[in-house]
């Protein structure tokens, strides 16, 4: 599991020392952690909407798997998306073959290099660099992706000639800067689990007595 | 703050365990006809007859609901169970949403699969009676931007024709009422999910947050000392009951309806309509 979780224990004490019995201290966990929850989830959701306009949606998917659980003195926050914790903090990302593989098209976006049965290993100018860089490339005499089969054919003709598009650039490893902006601020999420305190307590001081 | 590990979003593997593997002949039409517990149950796709192919993507979405695996991978993995079944795409279809091997028909498997599980298990804290209390309503709102353009479907009057009020715009109701079964339903909307949470339509980027007591009272939706009635659709009886007894009810249902017969090879096939059953 390579998702992040957040634990909150400290900054919830003095609320649940406000609480007198168990049943309401695990009541005020679920309400806080829910107020925690949906706070997350709307960063997640406003950072889909920021980064996003395409692809698959990293970050509206990490929204959606984002859940709350009452834990023991605390509660957690939990984030059940591969590589929303590579983002958080950052590091070096290095393959277990020879290259990892970086889409080098928005048509390659959230795809794996092996999903397509046409390519094939080049050193190729890269306009960007203006360095000569390895990568995969449509090759001259094709087969038909497995992703991308000619449509309404199967058969592949002799005549389909190299497009010179460059579907992957190949390098040794990757590292990526920590990006604390993935979670939302600490102080946004206590705000937010105080007020669902404060609302609780004023709710049950309002209820009348039995 | 302290960092750790994630723990698994048990409601939402609730929904994609309670699921039995329906392999079936039906297109979109028929399934649409089924009813919504029955698939809220089943671990179907339109024409996919193949038990194997449904096991592998209902391992997939687990893979993806537990944070275990990415959704390319998962895609990867189908597409070669798929090759290795020696599938192929009729004639004309390939790529598309036909093509049970396309990236677009996986993706969309995939995707609505896993996010029904989401919405489940968000729907059901959400229920919870310490947040039902604190949070009795909620609002339908643009989560993110729709994938292609197949979202540019106008929310705002299917939230009217559900019966939904407006509220400056916003759109609101507690939640318990009937509007969120509307949005979704197959009835009303042929893109319909039949289900009370999001999504309520494939591909949809529509979402629920909630909405504080406080804020409902000014809104008008409830008097202060008023309760909201937590909805009881949970999965915990299916569940503890075995994998086999579970699609044996799956099978029983189905075929109750009059809908549809198994052959053989567990494989539902849809009475044609005016057919005898």
């Amino acid at each position: 599991m390579t998702g992040v979780a957040v634990t909150f224990e400290d900054e919830i004490t003095p609320l649940m020392a406000r609480v007198r019995t168990a049943a309401g201290r695990e009541g005020m966990a679920v309400e806080i952690g829910r107020a925690a929850q949906q706070t997350t989830r709307e960063h997640l959701f406003r950072l889909d909407r920021a980064r996003h306009q395409g692809g698959r949606h990293y970050y509206a998917q990490a929204a959606r798997s984002t859940h709350q659980r009452s834990v023991t003195g605390g509660v957690m926050i939990s984030i059940n998306q591969v590589g929303i914790r590579q983002r958080y903090y950052g590091g070096t990302i290095r393959p277990r073959g020879k290259y990892l593989t970086i889409p080098a098209s928005t048509r390659t976006q959230g795809t794996r290099a092996r999903e397509y049965n046409d390519l094939e290993f080049r050193y190729v100018l890269d306009p960007k660099l203006g360095a000569v860089r390895p990568a995969l490339v449509r090759k001259v005499s094709t087969a038909p992706a497995l992703a991308e089969r000619v449509k309404g054919s199967r058969r592949v003709t002799p005549a389909e000639t190299f497009t010179g598009e460059i579907m992957f650039w190949l390098v040794r490893k990757v590292t990526q800067r920590a990006d604390p902006s993935v979670l939302p601020d600490r102080k946004l999420l206590v705000r937010s689990m105080f007020a669902a305190a404060e609302a609780r307590l004023a709710r049950l001081a309002a209820a009348p007595s039995s | 703050m302290i960092f750790a590990k994630p723990l698994p979003f048990d409601e939402a593997l609730d929904a994609a365990e309670v699921r039995s593997v329906l392999p079936t002949t039906g297109n979109t039409a028929d399934l649409r006809a089924l009813d919504s517990a029955i698939k809220r149950r089943a671990m179907f796709s339109a024409t996919e007859t193949s038990a194997r192919a449904l096991d592998a993507i209902g391992e997939g979405v687990r893979e993806l609901l537990d944070g275990d695996n990415d959704q390319a991978s998962v895609r990867l993995r189908i597409k070669q169970l798929r090759e290795s079944m020696s599938y192929s795409p009729e004639p004309g279809k390939a790529g598309g949403l036909q093509d049970l091997s396309s990236t677009l028909r996986i993706n969309l498997q995939l995707e609505t699969n896993v996010a029904t599980a989401q919405g489940y298990g968000n729907y059901l804290q959400g229920q919870q009676a310490d947040v039902l209390a604190g949070n009795p309503a909620q609002e339908l709102f643009r989560a993110f931007g729709p994938s292609d353009s197949s979202d540019q479907r106008p929310w705002a009057e299917r939230w009217a024709q559900a019966g939904g009020t407006f509220f400056g715009g916003r759109m609101i109701a507690l939640k318990d009422d009937g509007v969120w079964s509307r949005l979704g339903d197959p009835a009303l909307f042929d893109d319909g999910l039949g289900n009370p949470y999001p999504p309520y339509a494939f591909n949809s980027g529509m979402d629920v947050r909630d909405i504080s007591r406080a804020d409902a009272v000014q809104l008008g939706l409830m008097e202060p000392g008023d309760e909201v009635t937590a909805d009881s659709l949970d999965f915990n009886t299916d569940l503890q009951a075995s994998a086999a007894t579970r699609n044996e009810w799956l099978r029983s249902a189905i075929e109750e309806s009059g809908l549809g017969a198994f052959d053989s090879s567990g494989v539902l096939n849809f009475t044609p309509e005016g057919g005898e059953s």
